[in-house]
């Protein structure tokens, strides 16, 4: 190693005390190297994952890997994690084609690039394939207004057959401490308990499905994310998707970055609050319409053999709509739809009312 | 008024539609899509008070209970809601006396002197005589001093541990409440800091002056903000303790009279003629302009990035929300009013920042409960250094983060 060149004592990592800090940590504004700010990055993962004992030796864990920021760094993290703690864990790449052109088929080049970087197996589930329909096709069909419900139930249905292929059981999703953040605010808004109740577990398995969904990164920051995979150099693709412009530019996703401005650590204080939340909720109110299912009982989809508590699995039913080349059924998502995917529609629905951006953000 | 008409449903140029209720007059709001008139308008809003004073009635009981009437604190920001709440009571009272010539309550309100922390702010003698003027009838009025608050650390520690505390003698209260504002690090550790010290100071006061119950004049709106804030702070755990009628864990009832309505509705209802508006009450609110109504007498948020803080932020964010989806922040205070608090008053201890019971958070930025940030982060993230730990375990979570990073100082309570 060079001596220290004379590097102010400000200038310094606050960490290691040898190195020119670059790093501001948008967590805790705390300067860092390079080399501590990986490090710190990835202590924290791990220590999520330990605190939690999310992973088993000997198991496969799909990591549902879109290409994007979020589940390329997971990958990355979980791979040099598993390296170095020998946590004895099988990762596999499992991606879902949504059949979009200009978006999707360049992303899953990314993963392909990805399987091979990490090693890791890749499978790819279509939309085409297990419904018969792509995204292109369905928003031909009827329009870009409301096609995310569509996108949101066949995702999970998707996921969960290709972990189903696979022989596995627990999908780990790139879900970060803002979107954790951003859906217990917007399960406030809407008076949502049973769904504030379980988005802060870092682990979830429903009735509904028999794969268990987790977020290792649930208290990794968006900014730290994009950070780490800039200074690691990871190969990930950055367009939003074609057919949700502005997605995650919804008023709760405003708030949460005007609170971050204000305070670096809002997001986690919100993802706090939201787990003491979960722990306030009577075991009555905690899964109003799961329970009701159960009671009724789960059962198989007359036609897919999905889990379902109704006749037909849900994206049967959308299914059904778009064969009768219907418009758009007034479809409200089912329990048990994961949060994110679910809270889209009344996030697009506030999307009109922002807030006064430039009075709020700078 | 009209404004507030005339936005809604982009009425336009027609003439105001009638009232849906007496179908009479002409509507002054459209109330959740029903047309008002002034009169109906002010019945409603006295029923929702009513509604949630209904403990506070004339008490006939046998001889051998006690029906003197029971003290109630109404702390008075001369804000529209505050000032509402007052009007409200008093008339109230006033059916009271009309109806069986005794009363259920009798105020104490009270303003707080915040001339200390901001000298900008009237001390309040002179308002406050001109609201006694309008409301005479209806019990004490007083003006307290922020910095007052030194003159309860023994009576706080009493109550809180049972401990015999030596009471604090008598040296620059001012001097020292100014001095530990200025070691708060940001304008949003300020701001909540300061309504912790408010909200506790009307406490003791309560209890000192033998109050049952503070009278809250938080709106809706305002309890909907308060709860998002307070999320954002990392204080969800207390949440119930901040907003739900009943029992505080401070030993002293809190009321909301004004939860069932909104800050849009009460700017309205200030403007009617009742037959005087209580507008020109509110002192702490700029008497021109509409929208102005900042709570608390603080002054309306002006500053934007990083000068605004998380409490001006959800106040703006939720007269966005209120304009158009007024439904929302009814949602928001509802769900709040649903969560119970884990393991009820008595646990773990108190945090000595906000009086609550802790949540075992301590002073650091942690991942949850147990799991601390990775091991380097945690060293020297914190301007206060080492001794930051220690210091962090007798708070809970939130107000460790709010005095994160401050310089040295000294607690009152």
């Amino acid at each position: 190693m060079s001596p220290p060149l004379h590097i102010p004592a400000s200038k310094l990592c606050e960490s290691c005390r040898a190195t020119r800090a670059l790093i501001s940590r948008p967590k805790t504004n705390q300067k860092l190297c390079k080399t501590c700010f990986l490090s710190t990055f990835e202590a924290e993962v791990h220590a999520t994952i330990v605190s939690t004992t999310l992973f088993t030796r000997g198991s496969r864990v799909a990591i549902g890997a879109s290409g994007g920021k979020d589940s390329t760094v997971l990958a990355s993290v979980l791979k040099t994690l598993n390296e170095r703690y020998d946590y004895g864990v099988e990762f596999v790449l499992l991606s879902i084609d949504e059949g979009i052109k200009g978006y999707r088929d360049d992303s899953l080049e990314t993963v392909k690039r990805n399987a091979v970087q990490y090693g890791m197996e890749l499978v790819i589930v279509s939309y085409e394939e297990l419904y018969g329909w792509s995204m292109d096709s369905v928003v031909e069909s009827i329009g870009k207004k409301g096609n995310c419900t569509y996108c949101g139930v066949f995702r999970r249905q998707a996921l969960d057959r290709g972990a189903e292929r696979l022989g596995i059981n627990h999908v780990v999703t790139g879900h970060n401490a803002d979107d954790i953040a951003e859906t217990v605010l917007m399960n406030l808004l809407r008076g949502d308990l049973p769904r504030l109740h379980r988005c802060t577990s870092i682990i979830t398995s429903s009735t509904s499905s028999p794969i268990a969904r987790s977020k290792p990164l649930k208290y990794a920051y968006e900014k730290e994310i994009v950070l780490y995979a800039l200074h690691k150099k990871l190969d990930y693709f950055s367009t939003e998707c074609i057919y949700s412009p502005e997605a995650f530019r919804g008023s709760a996703r405003t708030l949460i970055k005007a609170l971050e401005k204000v305070r670096p650590s809002a997001i986690l204080d919100i993802v706090r609050s939201g787990e003491a939340f979960s722990r306030m909720i009577p075991s009555q109110a905690q899964a109003s319409s799961a329970k009701l299912s159960q009671e009724s009982g789960m059962s198989n989809c007359t036609r897919c053999g999905y889990l379902t508590s109704q006749e037909l699995c849900k994206a049967c039913t959308l299914l059904d709509c778009l064969n009768k080349n219907r418009p758009k059924m007034a479809v409200e998502v089912e329990a048990g739809i994961e949060d994110e995917e679910a809270s889209s529609s009344l996030r697009r629905g506030m999307e009109a009312m922002k807030l006064a951006e430039e009075g709020i953000v700078n | 008024m009209a404004e507030q008409n005339g936005n809604q449903n982009g009425d336009g140029p027609t003439p105001p539609p009638i009232c849906k209720r007496c179908n009479t007059n002409p509507s002054v709001i459209n109330l959740r899509s029903e047309h008002m008139c002034g009169t109906c308008f002010d019945k409603y809003t006295r029923s929702k008070c009513i509604k949630r004073t209904e403990t506070y009635r004339v008490r006939y009981n046998p001889p051998d209970t006690d029906t003197t009437p029971r003290r109630l604190l109404l702390p008075l920001s001369f804000g529209i809601s505050s000032i509402t709440l007052l009007h409200l009571l008093n008339a109230q009272l006033q059916t009271q006396l009309e109806r069986t010539s005794r009363t259920g309550f009798v105020l104490l309100v009270m303003y707080v002197d915040e001339s200390a922390i901001d000298p900008s702010v009237p001390t309040g003698d002179t308002s406050i005589r001109a609201v006694q003027a309008r409301f005479p009838d209806v019990g004490e009025y007083m003006v307290a001093k922020l910095e007052g608050i030194y003159e309860f650390s023994h009576a706080v520690k009493s109550f809180e541990m049972g401990a015999a505390a030596t009471p604090q003698q008598h040296t620059d209260w001012e001097g020292r409440l100014k001095e530990l504002i200025a070691a708060l690090p940001t304008p949003s550790s300020r701001m909540d800091v300061l309504q912790i010290l408010r909200t506790r100071l009307m406490v003791e006061l309560a209890r000192k002056h033998a109050c049952e119950a503070v009278l809250w004049g938080d709106t809706t709106t305002r309890l909907a903000e308060k709860t998002l804030a307070e999320t954002a702070k990392g204080r969800g755990f207390s949440i119930p303790w901040q907003t739900a009628d009943g029992e505080s864990p401070f030993g002293v009832k809190f009321l909301y009279p004004l939860r069932d309505l909104l800050k849009k509705e009460v700017a309205v209802y200030v403007s009617l003629d009742l037959p005087t508006p209580l507008r020109p009450l509110c002192f702490a609110v700029p008497q021109e302009g509409e929208g102005e109504e900042g709570e608390g007498g603080r002054k309306k948020y002006a500053a934007v990035g990083k000068g605004i803080t998380i409490d001006e932020l959800m106040t703006q964010y939720f007269e966005g929300i209120e304009g158009q989806y007024p439904s929302i922040v009814a949602n928001v205070v509802r769900t709040a009013g649903k969560l119970v608090t884990e393991g009820g008053v008595v646990r773990i201890g108190r945090c000595k920042i906000c009086g609550l019971p802790r949540d075992g958070g301590g002073g650091e930025l942690v991942l949850d409960a147990e799991t601390k940030l990775g091991e380097s982060s945690n060293r020297e993230a914190n301007g206060n250094g080492h001794g930051e730990k220690k210091e962090g375990s007798d708070m809970c979570y939130g107000c460790a983060r709010s005095v994160h990073g401050a310089k040295t100082y000294e607690w009152p309570l």
